[in-house]
């Protein structure tokens, strides 16, 4: 059952890095005119982002979260599955210093992403971002 | 081995069109020229005397008390209209790029601006050689479903400062709109009357008037201007119940949607060219960036056809038409949402923009390029150019004055505007 769950857990990460990732680009970008369609990142997302924030200075999420990272690849999906995976048994842990959803953790990976892992964990000699 | 940041911006586009439809609710749709027959296949089926359009339309008039066997010739006239689409669809042409998530028509049409655009390096003006000769190879054309009627330049994630790369995506939508506004127009101008009255008021004949360039001639375009406005600005669809138009429209309309994808093709490609995505630009307002790109992508568009010896009268028609839909739209949401008469001048701002205002009013942006044409031609053709933009605009007022009643009709029964638009790819998966 726990599998189950797990898996579930990471495809949201991993689709919640995505939807994030997307909604970065699109507020980045020159459209060609301005349609007034809804705002691009709605309340839910902005929740996630702010819980990002806080889990990228929380030293039990870092102490959990570097070690693996470091062998990450660099590309979000990647990273959205470590951290995901590393992250799964906090998000069960009804004490957990932090509020852990899969979309803030999606959130923290394009974080991750864009900063590069020495960012985030300097101590331990992750790979400092080389590109965009 | 670390992969090439090609490769990496193919994955993160790929990655971001597949976000998009997960936002929207939609499958990524199946794209493949098997698929695509096989649904065309489907539809035709439907559209069969006796088939499953009919059996919904003649439901709809049981439950409604009217005569079902009336269904058999609003079928009938629907099965004409949808094949004298297909009889003046362009031949597909494979554009030689994969995209798996872009239909294979839409990649055609960009991919063929793309082409109109590139040819600018020939064109001998120093600026726009130079230009085009650094964007070889470093912009992607394609399309993503924002759900907006618009289309959007991005720098690409993966590319080294001094390599950078974009892509300019158009939301599927913009093609299904201006495929039917461009008919719905191209229904209303009589061409003749058009050459007459243009040519005399190029000629400094102020009595010549726009009215003898416009021929309704029946209730063709005004239907269609309803029905596909109603549509779109309701629920964000393309329009099911469509009208067959008279066969010499269509080249027209073919013209003007392309021209009108060539212009907001070169806007964005002007933002690229004028630095505004570069990480460290902008000291500029928004505004004014997007007025710069409307002029340095009128003055692209405009040389583009130059090259083709298309007339200098006739060469801001697919602006016209551009912004004529955006204004149409902007009048119907009003309508709607507010339930209050309005009309074209309406949409004039009045006040000047502010600091931090994105793109100004479409009526504005159109007053503004007419202004730059008439500064780089001879006073016949600012004449002649200037008496198209009146046309359209009075075709939109014309458009506007007789459906209006209709839309503050619906808002009286409560419809509001939609603002998220999925276009027949949301029509064909039946979401709302």
């Amino acid at each position: 059952m726990e599998d189950v769950e797990r898996e579930k857990f990471l495809q949201d990460v991993v689709s919640g890095a995505a939807q994030i990732d997307y909604e970065d680009m699109l507020l980045s970008s020159q459209p060609a005119q301005n349609f007034g369609g809804p705002p691009v990142v709605d309340d839910k997302s902005r929740e996630a982002r702010n819980q990002a924030l806080l889990l990228s200075k929380n030293t039990t999420v870092l102490e959990h979260l570097c070690p693996a990272l470091n062998s990450a690849s660099g590309d979000l999906e990647s990273i959205a599955k470590i951290a995901g995976t590393v992250l799964f048994p906090l998000s069960l842990t009804p004490t957990a210093p932090v509020s852990i959803s899969a979309l803030a953790i999606g959130a923290l990976a394009v974080l991750v992403a864009r900063a590069g892992v020495a960012t985030l964990c300097p101590e331990c000699g992750g790979k400092a971002k080389e590109q965009g | 081995m670390d992969a090439s940041p090609a490769v990496l911006n193919a994955q993160a586009l790929k990655r971001m069109q597949l976000a998009a439809y997960e936002r929207a609710k939609l499958k990524p749709p199946d794209l493949s020229a098997a698929a695509l027959a096989a649904r065309d296949a489907a539809s035709l089926r439907a559209l069969e005397p006796g088939g499953s359009i009919e059996q919904a339309i003649a439901e709809r008039l049981r439950a409604q008390g009217r005569d079902p066997e009336a269904a058999k010739g609003e079928v009938e006239r629907l099965r004409e209209a949808a094949q004298q689409i297909d009889q003046h669809a362009t031949p597909l042409v494979d554009s030689g790029e994969e995209q798996p998530l872009c239909h294979p028509h839409h990649a055609m049409i960009l991919s063929t601006q793309r082409k109109r655009l590139e040819g600018l390096v020939n064109f001998g003006l120093p600026e726009f050689t130079s230009a085009f000769l650094w964007l070889k190879d470093k912009v992607t054309l394609s399309t993503l479903l924002t759900c907006e009627l618009n289309a959007r330049t991005f720098k690409a994630p993966y590319a080294q400062d001094l390599q950078p790369q974009f892509w300019i995506l158009f939301d599927p939508v913009f093609f299904d709109f201006f495929y039917h506004l461009s008919n719905a127009f191209a229904s209303a101008i009589d061409m003749d009357g058009l050459d007459k009255s243009g040519n005399r008021y190029a000629m400094g004949d102020e009595t010549a008037s726009v009215d003898d360039a416009i021929h309704w001639g029946g209730p063709e375009p005004v239907e269609m201007a309803y029905k596909m406005l109603r549509s779109f600005v309701t629920f964000g669809f393309p329009p099911l119940d469509i009208v067959s138009y008279d066969d010499r429209i269509f080249p027209l309309a073919e013209t003007l949607r392309n021209q009108a994808a060539l212009f907001v093709l070169a806007h964005e490609y002007a933002h690229i060219i004028r630095g505004d995505m570069d990480n460290h630009a902008s000291h500029q307002a928004p505004w004014q960036a997007e007025i710069n790109a409307d002029i340095l992508g009128f003055r692209m568009s405009n040389a583009v056809l130059t090259m083709e010896d298309a007339p200098a009268k006739v060469r801001k028609a697919g602006i016209n038409l551009f912004f004529s839909g955006l204004l149409l739209v902007e009048l119907a949401r009003r309508a709607l949402d507010k339930g209050e008469k309005q009309r074209v001048a309406d949409l004039m701002p009045q006040q000047a923009p502010s600091a931090t205002d994105s793109h100004p009013e479409a009526i504005s942006r159109l007053c503004l390029l007419d202004d730059e044409f008439s500064q780089h031609f001879p006073p016949d053709q600012v004449r002649w150019s200037e008496f198209l933009t009146a046309l359209f605009v009075e075709i939109t007022t014309q458009f506007w004055l007789r459906i209006e009643p209709q839309f503050l009709d619906l808002h009286s029964k409560g419809v509001r505007a939609k603002t998220v638009w999925k276009g027949s790819i949301g029509l064909e998966q039946g979401n709302s």
